[in-house]
């Protein structure tokens, strides 16, 4: 009788070890994304303007990247942003005739880094 | 006293603590239970959005199920109006990272919250008509600037830190 009475004391006392750790479950989250920029006539264009989206992504001040951020986490108030490298594409359009009218747009590659925090819910 | 009375003893003591800590968690006035259970579901509330946007995002990503996409966005529409109904007044603490401003002194709701929930209606509503058209570009688009301005909008105002 005793023994059982050990046995099931213990045994609320690990399920109330798990249903605290449930309450505080939280796991971080990264996620690689791409920004495109517009079309430009040169590659030095195309550059200037990725180097402006990825000052505005390494602060936290732009909106695509926000926005994708409150999609993806959206328990985490403070998301953080890491711009990891810039790519150039080049594209001839439907109208160019040599190669003088190849154009470029540059790829802003980042990462969102931010926790996802269940309170509720057996996640 | 042998070692065994001893732990028996000490068991007996545990059993009765867990049986009256029961009857204080589990029988509590019920105006708290009552607002107990509406931040529990404000939560819940709040992550079923989350998953619809998230949903969203994921057709968006491959193109897929377009009748699908419109109608995680009519949910989030019609959803917004329910917004007032899950902040009563006192709903706060223990666990909620509601924060106490979204209540003037007497306890109601304040004019800046209602904002907030207003922009939420205007930016789903432009979302169900963005997925209506059809253009995934534009989808995309849109839910981003709806989960910034609608959704992280009100966090960063009137949700702290847990
Ligand atoms: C008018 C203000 C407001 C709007 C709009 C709003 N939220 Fe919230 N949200 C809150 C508050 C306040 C909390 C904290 C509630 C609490 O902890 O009791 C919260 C909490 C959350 C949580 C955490 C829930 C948990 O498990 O603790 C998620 C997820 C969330 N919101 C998602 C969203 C999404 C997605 C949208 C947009 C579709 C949205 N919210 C729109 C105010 C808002």
């Amino acid at each position: 009788m005793r023994g059982i009475f050990l046995n099931i004391h213990s045994t609320a006392k690990v399920m109330l070890v798990l249903m605290l750790g449930l309450a505080v479950s939280a796991h971080a989250l990264e996620i690689e994304s791409v920004y495109e920029t517009e079309i430009f006539t040169s590659e030095e264009f195309a550059h200037k303007r990725a180097t402006t989206v990825g000052l505005d992504i390494d602060r936290g001040t732009f909106d695509i990247a926000i926005g994708e951020a409150s999609v993806e986490c959206p328990e985490d108030n403070f998301p953080k942003f890491k711009v990891l490298r810039i790519g150039i594409n080049s594209y001839w359009l439907p109208n160019s005739v040599d190669a003088e009218d190849k154009m470029y747009s540059a790829t802003v590659i980042y990462t969102i880094n931010c926790d996802v925090a269940r309170t509720s819910s057996s996640k | 006293m042998l070692l065994s009375n001893k732990i028996s003893v000490v068991s007996i003591i545990s059993w009765m603590l867990l049986i009256v800590s029961h009857f204080i968690f589990v029988v509590p006035v019920s105006a708290d239970t009552d607002r107990k259970a509406i931040m529990k579901y404000r939560q819940l509330w709040m992550e079923i959005k989350g998953q619809h946007n998230q949903a969203i995002r994921l057709l968006v990503k491959y193109q897929m199920a377009p009748n699908q996409l419109i109608s995680h966005a009519e949910t989030l529409a019609e959803m917004s109006d329910d917004m007032l109904f899950l902040f009563p007044p006192g709903s706060l603490g223990g666990g909620s990272r509601a924060l106490p401003t979204i209540w003037d002194n007497n306890g109601k709701i304040t004019r800046d919250f209602i904002m907030q929930t207003e922009i939420m209606r205007g930016e789903s509503e432009k979302l169900v008509a963005i997925a209506r058209a059809g253009n995934y570009k534009t989808i995309k688009k849109q839910l981003f600037t709806y989960a910034s301005k609608a959704c992280r909008g009100c966090h960063m105002r009137y949700r702290g830190e847990d």
